[in-house]
């Protein structure tokens, strides 16, 4: 059973039965119509049938080369992505209140650290750097509408 | 002569000095990023998009047309000095550039790479502006049955000539098309999976997407291990060929850039397959094919060109047709739909300018390329150096504040952290981004022209079979994936995407 999850096509059809169960039932209350004319279900219903049925053809081809098939190899980036992906929720988060510059420096700094080979000293004169270079550059050389601090607008 | 007249236009679009400047900006951000590790085409175009929201439409186009293939170029040359194809179709030239390199011919390489692509991007635009009005007037005549048939036989092939599997291709198309569903459904005026948010209602941004799931994805991937990068530490003494490398390299220019002009109209892998092709041919008609993989200039000089002119040409079917040959001309083609200008047959009539102002642009860039890559090649090879770990928090920031660009509103920055999650769980599971994003770009035209004709027929489904023209666009869809379960040709397709 454990091999069997490992399969790389076991996985993908679960993965995208889950994308097809997503569409059809969000998309259930829609109405289907004719097929003369449609309602703004018939398509949602029809791509998500055909979607459900590939799903389960990957999820078959996968069980029938379990022992021969790809697995999923193990290097997951699960590290990085929490930072990387963190440090940007962080900027949208904040940048409203603590200005742009903070918020580039804190993107900077905090995604610097998913480096396998990081060094501090780096990370930290990047993000004052790149904060200051793009805040010119963007805000006040584009001009997008963001404060660049806490006290501006 | 009316090509001509229409080149003329062109031109004269192309030659202002606004024009000329937006051509070299768009050629030199291209170079620079597609240099830098870690980002294909895709992920360059995607990034720069928001850049030229703010240009009228025929310079944004000019301007990404440039950064297009100007990455395409980039990664030519990080291919010869790094051994580090930029993407997918620069893997061919790393065999026999990066061979040459060590053996102190990087100056040779990355001239007739230079050279070769010079070539083909002329001819390959002039087959471009040639075959455009042909091709158009016949797609004028295209109903709604027509047109569905047509993006559908698009979507089929570009799976079909795509390497790995195929039942994955085609999901990842039909959840494109899905995706594309979400927001308000022009038909009845019903919104989709908003689940009541606002800023959904619009439908979600397709440069959110590619930035999720080209770039963010691509940095997460690239951090799975310390990225090393064996950089040829020979100085790049000459850039001369000479008689014997001229001999033997213009018939192999020659060849690629017939093969490639041809093969890139093709959807899916045009300029991959071409750049493949070419060097299968040019090993073929060698008359010492076991000097390829070992620094033969021919196994340069054939897929460079090779895959440049398919870069041009796979604009062919998206500009006279509408249905974009390959992520990148479907992002583009989402671009011109932002400048309110719908790519089809009607393009070249509804806006001259921009139509033939792109084309001239291109034989311009392919000029400015060849100017900025030659003698600037020490910053470019000093650019290289740079190392993977201070280079991505800069992509973070700048795919981050683009996203931002694009309303003003962080919204749409938490909807890329989304599509950046799904890219990677999609990677990780072996599934291609590139028909994702395809279908997405297509989906809403596909649904309209599918309601419209089963409306037009009053809702009797054969009518898509009994027009002739849809019924042969269908069956040649069919025959398509009919192939694709022939084992024989199974084995072939393989093969050719083993690459040596």
């Amino acid at each position: 059973m454990s091999k069997l999850l490992k399969n790389t096509d076991v996985l993908s059809g679960l993965f995208v039965l889950a994308i097809a169960a997503f569409f059809l039932i969000g998309g259930r209350n829609y109405e289907i119509g004719t097929l003369e004319e449609m309602g703004p279900g018939f398509v949602p219903l029809l791509l998500g049938s055909v979607l459900a049925a590939l799903g389960v053809v990957l999820l078959v081809q996968g069980a029938a080369t379990q022992a021969t098939g790809l697995t999923v190899s193990g290097n997951w980036a699960i590290g990085p992505m929490i930072l990387i992906l963190g440090a940007i929720a962080l900027f949208a988060f904040t940048l409203r209140h603590v200005g742009y510059v903070a918020a580039c420096a804190m993107v900077v700094a905090i995604s610097g650290l998913a480096a396998p080979d990081r060094r501090m000293r780096e990370i930290l004169i990047e993000a004052v750097l790149l904060a200051a270079i793009s805040a010119l550059l963007f805000v006040e050389a584009i001009g997008m509408p963001m404060p660049l601090f806490p006290w501006s607008n | 002569m009316e090509l001509l007249s229409n080149l003329a236009l062109g031109f004269g679009v192309a030659l202002t000095p606004a024009n000329i400047a937006y051509c070299f900006a768009g050629a030199l951000l291209g170079t620079l990023i597609g240099i830098l590790p870690g980002l294909g085409p895709v992920a360059t175009v995607a990034m720069l998009l928001p850049v030229t929201y703010a240009l009228e439409p025929t310079s944004a186009l000019i301007m990404l047309a440039g950064i297009y293939y100007g990455a395409q170029y980039g990664g030519s040359t990080t291919a010869i000095l790094v051994n580090l194809p930029g993407e997918a179709s620069s893997v061919v030239t790393c065999l026999d550039g990066y061979q040459m390199a060590r053996q102190g011919r990087a100056g040779q390489a990355l001239t007739v790479a230079a050279i070769g692509s010079l070539v083909a991007g002329c001819f390959g635009t002039l087959m471009l502006a040639a075959s455009a009005t042909a091709l158009a007037s016949v797609a004028l005549s295209f109903g709604a049955a027509e047109y569905f048939s047509l993006m559908l036989l698009g979507l089929i092939a570009a799976v079909v000539l795509a390497s790995g599997s195929v039942v994955k291709a085609i999901a990842m198309i039909v959840t494109g098309v899905l995706l594309g569903i979400v927001g308000t459904d022009i038909n009845s005026g019903v919104e989709r999976y908003t689940f009541g948010i606002f800023e959904l209602s619009d439908g979600v941004d397709f440069v959110v997407v590619a930035m999720g799931v080209f770039g963010l994805t691509e940095v997460l991937k690239n951090l799975e291990r310390v990225s090393s990068r064996d950089l040829v530490t020979t100085e790049i003494t000459s850039l001369r060929l000479d008689r014997e490398d001229v001999r033997r390299a213009a018939p192999a220019i020659a060849r690629g850039t017939l093969l490639g002009s041809v093969l890139g109209i093709l959807p899916g892998g045009g300029a991959l397959l071409s750049s493949f092709a070419a060097y299968t041919l040019e090993k073929r008609v060698s008359r010492r094919p076991q000097e390829f993989g070992k620094g033969a200039i021919e196994g340069v000089a054939a897929p460079e060109s090779a895959n440049n002119a398919a870069a041009q040409s796979s604009f062919v079917p998206m500009l006279t047709l509408g249905v974009p040959a390959n992520a990148t001309t479907a992002l583009l083609m989402g671009a011109m739909m932002i400048h309110n200008v719908q790519p089809g047959p009607k393009v070249m009539d509804s806006n001259p300018e921009l139509f033939w102002g792109l084309i001239a642009s291109m034989w311009i860039g392919n000029v400015i390329l060849v100017i900025l890559n030659l003698p600037l090649i020490g910053i470019w090879v000093k650019m290289l150096k740079i190392p993977y770990r201070v280079l991505y928090p800069a992509i973070v920031v700048f795919v981050t504040v683009g996203v931002f660009s694009i309303q003003n509103s962080t919204f749409l920055i938490y909807v890329m952290l989304f599509f950046a999650v799904f890219g990677y769980v999609l990677s990780k599971l072996n599934f291609e981004a590139a028909p994702l994003l395809l279908g997405f770009v297509l989906g809403p035209l596909l649904e309209s022209n599918f309601r419209r004709a089963m409306l037009i027929s009053a809702g009797d489904a054969t009518a898509f079979l009994t027009r002739p023209v849809s019924a042969a666009l269908l069956l040649t869809a069919l025959f398509l994936l009919v192939l694709l379960v022939s084992p024989s040709f199974r084995r072939r397709r393989e093969e050719a995407f083993q690459g040596e």
